[in-house]
């Protein structure tokens, strides 16, 4: 299996172009997180492998067959998104029996699980829900429809920390017992940082990193320690931040560490968090797009 | 025939327009019904057989209209374009095609009864009387066209004629609908007024004109229709027809060119 392949894709969004010659491959069974600031294309991005929108350039592949206009494709994908576009006055319960057709199948005893864990009532309209509960309900579709893919985008909008506790601990179970594809994109990093397994990142309409987070993990570094000695320990190495703690210097790495290269008692190194990573190198990439 | 999506969409279609089409009937029994509280004269079943029960097919075609809203929810379901369109098609078909039968059926079953009770005739008389009245007899009829084994026929292609021209404007209305959608929400608005401000003013024109040539232009189009082969019913139906494919190839185009808006 090729995975869902997005090959050279570009777009313009009121002439202002969003993504610049995108490519990127998410295979199967993986937990993604697609990382990026506001207004970056992230939504974008998502929508056209929904083939929501279309795209000046590029191609989006399902396995090989391209997604446009293809309900073999389309129907391997399940996009949970910020918009509403359930229609108001459809019961929740309509609205799975109708996701279950389409999609060839939904857990439809698990979904009402859910929904009893959740405190949400089926019978109720779509109209009728608030900002969070929207979000519980098309959590709730995308943990038990039958799709390969399933994009969420930003999933715990809205949601209080206990509902976001459940759901991050539902979507591990899920994925436990039916490994698929999960693409999440959101801001709240340090909450999916120890789900997701790949992180991609975009800036500047550009994917600047697309790597296992273990893998990221390894090579992510604060080097603390009087400035003097720091600058000439990460001397050479990729320096992407630099925070002042007093006399205290930090520099954030995101490279290998030279093995030959001695620690002085005075420095030390810890690792760095994932948000930080993704904040220095989308500012950094943003800087050098302004400059 | 059709696979599982597709039936699906014609499905949640077609039982939309049913519904909406009971409804409006409903609506108009109800009030021709207060209206008749307020008549002094005549009941409701004189009242009931005028009613224009046809009529309310064509408006059906508002219904045909919304595109935006159905894609949006279909696309959430990961189903394409082309399945919509299908989908689409064949609730046209199926819903236009009942409904306008069923027009018919309500009114052979109860109008054209009640309207011979209040006129004081036969069935088969007051039949004869709204047919030869009507648009289509005026269009295609002729003096033997009521008499006989050819009454029969005439009704046959009443029938056959009220359900293409259903098809056909509900195919135009779904077209219509997919290229409004196209339009973000702002044009859709300054679209809207100029079509309305257009069409009066066209209105405008055309009565003015038909004012100053009334004398001339009846006779002329008179003697246009005795002698042309376009008031024969099977070429009719045949422009009927090709016009309804010009519909369905402008509704394909636009229905792989819609989009999820921002507005």
């Amino acid at each position: 299996m090729n995975g869902l392949k997005i090959s050279h894709l570009s777009v313009k969004v009121k002439k202002k172009e969003v993504l610049q010659d995108i490519s990127v491959t998410f295979q199967p069974q993986t937990i993604y997180g697609l990382l990026g600031r506001n207004g970056i294309g992230k939504t974008t991005l998502l929508s056209l492998i929904a083939n929501r929108i279309f795209a000046q350039d590029g191609e989006i592949t399902l396995d090989g067959h391209s997604v446009v206009d293809n309900d073999l494709a389309l129907q391997r994908i399940y996009v949970m998104g910020e918009r509403n576009l359930y229609p108001k006055n459809l019961k929740l319960a309509t609205i799975l029996a109708d996701t279950a057709a389409f999609y060839g199948g939904l857990d439809q005893a698990y979904a009402e699980r859910l929904a009893q864990k959740f405190g949400l009532d089926l019978d109720q309209k779509y109209g009728q829900l608030s900002t969070g509960y929207r979000s519980i309900f098309k959590d709730i579709i995308a943990l038990t429809v039958t799709a390969d893919y399933i994009l969420l985008d930003e999933p715990v909008l809205g949601l209080d920390a206990n509902h976001r506790d459940m759901f991050y601990q539902e979507l591990i179970d899920t994925y436990a017992k039916k490994p698929r594809t999960f693409i999440m994109s959101t801001h709240l990093i340090e909450e999916v940082a120890n789900i997701i397994t790949h992180a991609v990142i975009l800036s500047a309409g550009k994917v600047i990193l697309d790597e296992e987070v273990d893998e990221m993990m390894t090579k992510s570094y604060l080097v603390t320690g009087p400035e003097k000695e720091v600058t000439a320990y990460v001397e050479g190495l990729n320096v992407i931040g630099k925070e002042q703690l007093g006399r205290m210097t930090g520099y954030y790495v995101y490279d290998d560490l030279p093995e030959m290269r001695i620690l002085p008692d005075t420095v030390y190194l810890e690792k760095m968090p994932l948000e930080k990573l993704f904040i220095y190198l989308t500012q950094q990439t943003t800087e050098r797009k302004e400059g | 025939m059709l696979d599982v999506r597709t039936r699906k969409v014609a499905q949640i279609l077609t039982k939309r327009y049913l519904r909406n089409y009971v409804i409006m009937l409903v609506t108009l029994l109800g009030l021709s019904l207060v209206a008749n509280i307020f008549k002094t004269n005549g009941t409701f079943y004189e009242t009931y057989a005028f009613l224009p029960i046809g009529g309310v097919t064509v408006i059906m075609g508002f219904f045909v209209l919304y595109t935006y809203p159905d894609f949006k929810y279909l696309i959430q379901n990961g189903v394409s374009r082309r399945t919509y369109w299908k989908g689409k098609v064949w609730a046209i078909v199926i819903a236009g095609a009942l409904t306008r039968l069923l027009s018919y059926l309500l009114y052979f079953a109860t109008q054209v009864p009640f309207q011979a009770l209040s006129n004081r005739i036969t069935y088969l008389h007051q039949l004869k009387t709204d047919i030869s009245d009507s648009i289509f007899f005026e269009l295609f009829g002729h003096a033997s066209s009521l008499s006989g084994t050819h009454l029969g026929w005439t009704i046959a292609g009443m029938i056959i004629y009220g359900v293409v021209l259903t098809l056909e404007a509900w195919l135009w209305a779904m077209a219509i609908g997919a290229l409004f959608s196209l339009l973000t929400r702002k044009a859709q608005v300054v679209v809207g007024i100029a079509l309305v401000v257009g069409e009066n003013y066209l209105m405008f024109v055309i009565l003015t004109w038909m004012v100053r040539h009334q004398e001339h232009m009846m006779i002329n189009l008179l003697r246009y229709l005795d002698q042309s082969v376009l008031t024969s019913l099977p070429y009719s139906l045949l422009l009927d027809g090709v016009t309804a494919v010009i519909a369905l190839l402008v509704s394909y185009w636009t229905f792989h060119h819609l989009y999820l808006r921002n507005d």
